[in-house]
C-alpha cells in the first residue's frame, strides 16, 4: 500500500524525535510553524500537503500497522512528489485540466450540453476566461493538450496514467469516481488520490521547468488575464475610501449604509483579492488561528467555529479569514 | 389551444405537442392564478413553471425538497442554454450563497430549499423583486414530511405573506384527495384551481416476489437481472445494505456495471455516478430514497425495491422513475416476512420518546431557573438528553408554536408547559399512529390478491386506467417473455493510450 510505504518513508528521519502525529500534519499539508519546520528540519519537504483529505482515522490504522512492519515495504520506489512547491497548486490544476478536457472534447463533436466535471466556481470561471479568450485556437487546443497529456504520462508507471486517464471525462463518457478506480485497478481508494497527486505534481514540475516544450498544460498554471469576477462598483467605493484611511463606521455614515453591508464589501473584496485590505482587521496569526479551526472543525459554518473559539473573534473576522484561505486556493 | 403557449414549447424544448394536462395547468398560472396541478410522475410537471419562467418577466421561486434534485435541474437548464437560474440550498459555501443572493435580479428562476427560505436576508432582497410565481414542486412533502423533519414547510404559508402573496403553484406527482386538502390548507388556505389528473402510470407493471430470508432475496434479485439486462434501480432501506449489494452484483455479474447512490457520499461523486448512468455506463444503481424524486432518465426499464418505503406515496414516487419515454417498464418488490421490522424501526426514530420529551422539558426548565433564557445548541442538548437531530427540529418547531420558544430565547410559563406536555403527547401518539396507518396500507398492497394497479391508486383517484400491456402478478401476468430492448452498451476500451485518443482526437 502506497500510504503505508509513504508514512514508513516520513518516520526514518522523523521518528526518533516527533511523535506519528507530525507525520499526519505533515501529510495533511497543517499550515502550522511546527509542520512547516519538521518539513525542512527532516528533509521531508516534498511529501508536505500530499493528501490534504486524509482522515485521522484511516492514518492511525494504516500507521499503526506501517510502523510495526517497517522494513518489509519501503524499498519500493517512491512516486515523484513535491509537496512544498505544488500543493496548494494541485487542486486548482486538476480541476481545471478536468474542466478543459471536458470542454475540448465535447466541442469537437458540436456539444455543448454537458454538465460540467466540478461545482467550483472560479474553476469554471477561469474556463470560460480561457475560453473567451481561445474560442478560435480550440483545435490547437485539443491537439497540444492531447500530445502533451500523452508524452507526459508515458513517462510515469502505467498504472499512474491508467489512474489518470480514467477519471477524464469528455463526449459521452463520463469518469469514475474514487471508488471505482480502486476497485477497477486494486488499489486503495487512499492510493488511488496519492497517485493521482503525485501525477499532477509531475505534470506541474515539466511544465514549470520546460514551459516552451509544454505550452498548453503551462497555461493551466497561469493566472487568467483578466480578474476571474470583478468586484461590484459598490464595493469599489468602500474600498477606496478604506484606503484613504477611513473607518468602517465613518464609510457607513458617508454613504448612508449600514456597517453590516460594509463588513459585506469587505468580506467581498478580501475574496476576491486578498490580503491588501484585511490586516486593519484581523492579524495574520489571528487569521491562521480560525482557519485552523475551521480545518479541524471541517467546517466553514460561522457559528460553529465562532463557538469553538468561545467568541474571541467576531463574525467579520472569521468571515475575513474564511476569505483569506479561499483566496490562497484560488491563486495557485 | 393557445398558439403561443404552443409555440413557446416549441422554441424552449423542441417538443410539438403538450403532454395531457400541461397546457391547462399552464393557463391557470398564466392568468395568474393559484393553481393545483397533480400529474404522475415523469410526465412533464417541471416545464408548467419553467416555461412562464422563460415567457415573462418577474423571477420564479421554486421550492424544491431534494439537494440533488434541485441541483440536477440547474445543470440541466444550464446545459440546454438557459443561464438565468440559480439555486440556494444550505451545501452551498457562503460567499457562494452571497454571490446569488445579490444578484437575484439576474436570475429567471430560482431553486430554494424551504430551510433557506427562513433566511430574513434573502427574503428581504426577495421582497425589492418583482416574483411571477411561486413554486411549491413535489408539493406532497409538505404533508409527508413537514410534520417531522422538515418542519420549514409548515412556514411556507408566511413566507407566501411575506411575498405578499404572489401566484402560487403546487405541483406533485402522488397526492389524495386527504393530502390534497392538506397541501391548500398549509400553504394558508389559498383559493386554488385545482387541475388533477389520473396518477396511474399505464406502461408501469407491478410484480411481487416473496421470499425467505436475505439469500435468497440476493438469488431471486440476481436471477431478476440476469433475464432483463436493462437499466436498472434497485431501492434500499440503509447505506450500508445499498453499498454491499452492488458488491453482491458486481462479483456476480462483472459485465453489468453496477454502482450505489446515497446521501452519504460526496457531491463529486453523486454527480459522477448519476451521470454515469444517465449516460449508459451503468446499468444499474443500488440506492437509497436520496436517488429519486426528479431524476428523469427516460429509459429505466426495471425497478426493484429491495426494501420497501413505508407509504405508498414514495413507492409510486420511486417507480416512477422508470418508462418515462413511454415503453413498457416493470416494478418487481422482493419481499420477505421480516421486512417490516425495518419501517417500524425508522418511524419509532423519527419521533421523540414520551421520557425524552419529558427530560427535556426539565433540562430547559432548570436553564430557565438559573437565568439562562438562550436556546441551548443541539450539540450542548445531545451531551444531556438522547434525542436525535430530527426529533429536536421537530420539538422545537413545536416549541415554537407553543410560544414556549420565541426566538431565540425561552418563554417560561408554568401552565403553557404543562399544557405543552399533555398536548405534544397525544400529538406524537397521532403522528405515530398515523405513519404505521400509512404503513398498513403499503402492507396491504403487498398482500392483496386483487389487481395491483388497482389497489395502488385506488386510494388516490376514482377510477384506474387499464394497463397497456402487462398489468400485475393478480391480474395472471409473467415476467417470462417480457424482454427489456437492450440498450448498446459502450464499448470497453484498453489502456490508458487508446482511451484519451478517444477522448481528445476522436
Ligand atoms: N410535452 C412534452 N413532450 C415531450 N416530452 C416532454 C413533454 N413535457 C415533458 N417532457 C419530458 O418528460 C420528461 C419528464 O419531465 P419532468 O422531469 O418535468 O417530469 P415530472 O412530472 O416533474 O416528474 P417527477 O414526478 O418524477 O418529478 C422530461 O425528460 C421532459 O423533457
Ligand atoms: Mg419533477
Ligand atoms: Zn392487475
Amino acid at each position: 500500500m502506497l500510504l503505508a510505504s509513504i508514512i514508513i518513508h516520513a518516520a526514518q528521519p522523523i521518528r526518533q524525535e516527533r511523535s506519528a502525529a507530525s507525520i499526519y500534519h505533515l501529510l495533511q499539508g497543517k499550515r502550522s510553524a511546527q509542520t512547516l519546520q519538521d518539513a525542512h528540519m527532516y528533509g521531508l519537504t516534498h511529501l508536505f500537503g500530499i493528501y490534504p483529505k486524509l482522515s485521522r482515522q484511516i492514518f492511525d490504522q494504516v500507521a499503526a500497522n506501517a510502523l510495526q512492519e517497517e522494513d518489509q515495504d519501503n524499498k519500493k520506489n517512491m512516486p515523484y512528489f513535491n509537496g512544498m512547491a505544488y500543493q496548494s497548486q494541485t487542486e486548482p490544476f486538476l480541476y481545471r485540466l478536468l474542466l478543459l478536457v471536458q470542454l475540448l472534447s465535447n466541442q469537437t463533436k458540436g456539444e455543448n450540453r454537458y454538465i460540467p466535471v466540478t461545482d467550483n466556481l472560479a474553476i469554471q470561471h477561469w474556463i470560460k476566461q480561457l475560453y473567451r479568450q481561445e474560442q478560435h485556437h480550440l483545435e490547437d487546443w485539443r491537439n497540444g493538450v492531447y500530445e502533451e497529456l500523452y508524452g507526459l504520462l508515458e513517462k510515469l508507471p502505467q498504472i499512474q496514467a491508467e489512474l489518470f486517464v480514467d477519471r477524464l471525462t469528455g463526449y459521452h463518457h463520463i469518469g469514475l469516481t474514487t471508488l471505482q478506480l480502486a476497485e477497477k485497478y486494486h488499489v486503495h481508494e487512499t492510493d488511488v488520490l496519492l497517485y493521482q497527486t503525485s501525477t499532477i505534481h509531475h505534470l506541474l514540475q515539466q511544465a514549470e521547468s520546460n514551459a516552451a516544450a509544454f505550452p498548453y498544460l503551462a497555461a493551466l498554471m497561469d493566472k487568467p488575464q483578466h480578474k476571474i469576477r470583478s468586484i461590484t462598483s459598490t464595493a469599489q467605493k468602500t474600498r477606496t475610501m478604506l484606503e484613504r484611511g477611513m473607518s468602517v463606521e465613518q464609510i457607513a455614515l458617508v454613504r448612508g449604509l449600514t456597517e453590516n453591508t460594509i463588513k459585506d464589501h469587505i468580506v467581498e473584496i478580501t475574496w476576491l483579492d486578498g490580503e491588501a485590505l484585511t490586516s486593519k482587521f484581523i492579524s495574520d496569526t489571528d487569521a491562521a488561528v480560525i482557519l485552523e479551526c475551521a480545518m479541524q472543525a471541517g467546517t466553514n459554518k460561522l457559528k460553529q467555529i465562532h463557538a469553538l473559539l468561545e467568541g474571541k473573534y467576531d463574525y467579520f473576522q472569521i468571515r475575513l479569514a474564511l476569505a483569506l484561505r479561499k483566496e490562497q486556493e484560488v491563486k495557485a | 389551444m393557445n398558439a403561443d403557449l404552443q409555440k413557446a414549447l416549441h422554441k424552449f424544448y423542441g417538443y410539438d405537442h403538450f403532454r395531457t394536462g400541461q397546457e391547462e395547468i399552464l393557463q391557470s398560472v398564466l392568468e395568474n392564478h393559484h393553481t393545483l396541478g397533480v400529474l404522475p410522475t415523469g410526465t412533464g410537471k417541471s416545464i408548467c413553471y419553467q416555461l412562464p419562467a422563460f415567457m415573462r418577466s418577474g423571477l420564479v421561486i421554486v421550492v424544491s425538497p431534494l439537494l440533488s434534485l434541485m441541483e440536477d435541474q440547474v445543470k440541466q437548464l444550464r446545459a440546454r442554454g438557459f443561464k438565468r437560474v440559480a439555486a440556494l440550498n444550505s451545501f452551498l459555501d457562503y460567499e457562494d450563497k452571497q454571490q446569488v443572493m445579490r444578484n437575484l435580479q439576474n436570475y429567471d428562476l430560482l431553486y430554494v430549499s424551504p430551510e433557506m427560505l427562513q433566511n430574513d436576508f434573502l427574503i428581504n432582497r426577495l421582497q425589492s423583486l418583482h416574483i411571477q410565481l411561486f413554486v411549491v414542486d413535489e408539493a406532497h412533502c409538505i404533508s409527508q414530511w413537514g410534520q417531522e423533519f422538515r418542519t420549514d414547510y409548515l412556514r411556507l404559508s408566511e413566507v407566501i405573506q411575506n411575498l405578499d402573496c404572489p401566484p402560487v403553484l403546487a405541483l406533485t406527482g402522488t397526492a389524495t384527495p386527504q393530502v390534497q386538502v392538506d397541501i391548500q390548507h398549509l400553504l394558508g388556505d389559498l383559493d386554488m384551481d385545482k387541475h388533477i389528473y389520473p396518477m396511474d402510470r399505464e406502461n408501469i407493471s407491478y410484480f411481487i416476489r416473496e421470499v425467505q430470508d436475505q439469500q435468497e432475496k440476493n438469488e431471486t434479485m440476481l436471477a431478476l437481472l440476469r433475464k432483463i439486462q436493462a437499466p436498472t434501480i434497485i431501492y434500499f432501506s440503509s447505506r450500508n445494505m445499498a453499498e454491499s449489494t452492488a458488491g453482491i452484483i458486481r462479483a456476480n455479474m462483472p459485465e453489468m456495471p453496477c454502482a450505489y447512490y446515497h446521501g452519504g457520499m460526496e457531491n463529486e461523486d453523486r454527480i459522477l455516478i448519476q451521470q454515469q448512468f444517465l449516460a449508459g455506463q451503468l446499468q444499474i444503481i443500488c440506492c437509497t430514497s436520496a436517488f429519486g424524486m426528479g431524476v428523469d432518465k427516460e429509459d429505466v426499464r426495471l425497478i426493484i425495491h429491495y426494501h420497501l418505503p413505508s407509504d405508498k406515496e414514495s413507492f409510486i414516487q420511486e417507480v416512477g422513475r422508470a418508462g418515462r419515454d413511454g415503453e413498457e417498464s416493470v416494478s418487481v418488490v422482493l419481499y420477505s416476512p421480516g421486512d417490516w421490522q425495518i419501517p417500524i424501526h425508522l418511524i419509532e426514530q423519527d419521533l421523540p420518546e414520551q421520557d425524552s420529551i419529558q427530560q427535556l422539558l426539565r433540562f430547559l426548565y432548570q436553564r430557565v431557573k438559573a437565568g439562562l433564557l438562550e436556546l441551548p445548541s443541539y450539540e450542548l442538548l445531545i451531551q444531556h438528553i438522547p434525542i436525535s437531530e430530527t426529533q429536536w427540529r421537530f420539538l422545537l418547531y413545536q416549541m415554537e408554536k407553543h410560544d414556549i420558544v420565541k426566538g431565540n430565547h425561552l418563554h417560561y410559563k408554568a401552565n403553557a408547559w404543562k399544557e405543552f406536555l399533555d398536548q405534544i403527547e397525544k400529538f406524537v401518539g397521532n403522528r405515530k399512529r398515523h405513519k404505521l396507518k400509512q404503513l398498513q396500507r403499503m402492507k396491504e398492497w403487498v398482500y392483496t390478491d386483487s389487481c395491483r394497479r388497482q389497489a395502488l391508486f385506488a386510494d388516490f383517484q376514482s377510477e384506474v386506467r387499464p394497463a397497456k400491456g402487462r398489468c400485475c402478478d393478480n391480474c395472471g401476468d409473467t415476467l417470462a417473455d417480457w424482454q427489456a430492448g437492450l440498450t448498446n452498451a459502450q464499448p470497453e476500451r484498453t489502456g490508458w493510450r487508446e482511451q484519451l485518443y478517444h477522448l481528445l482526437q476522436q
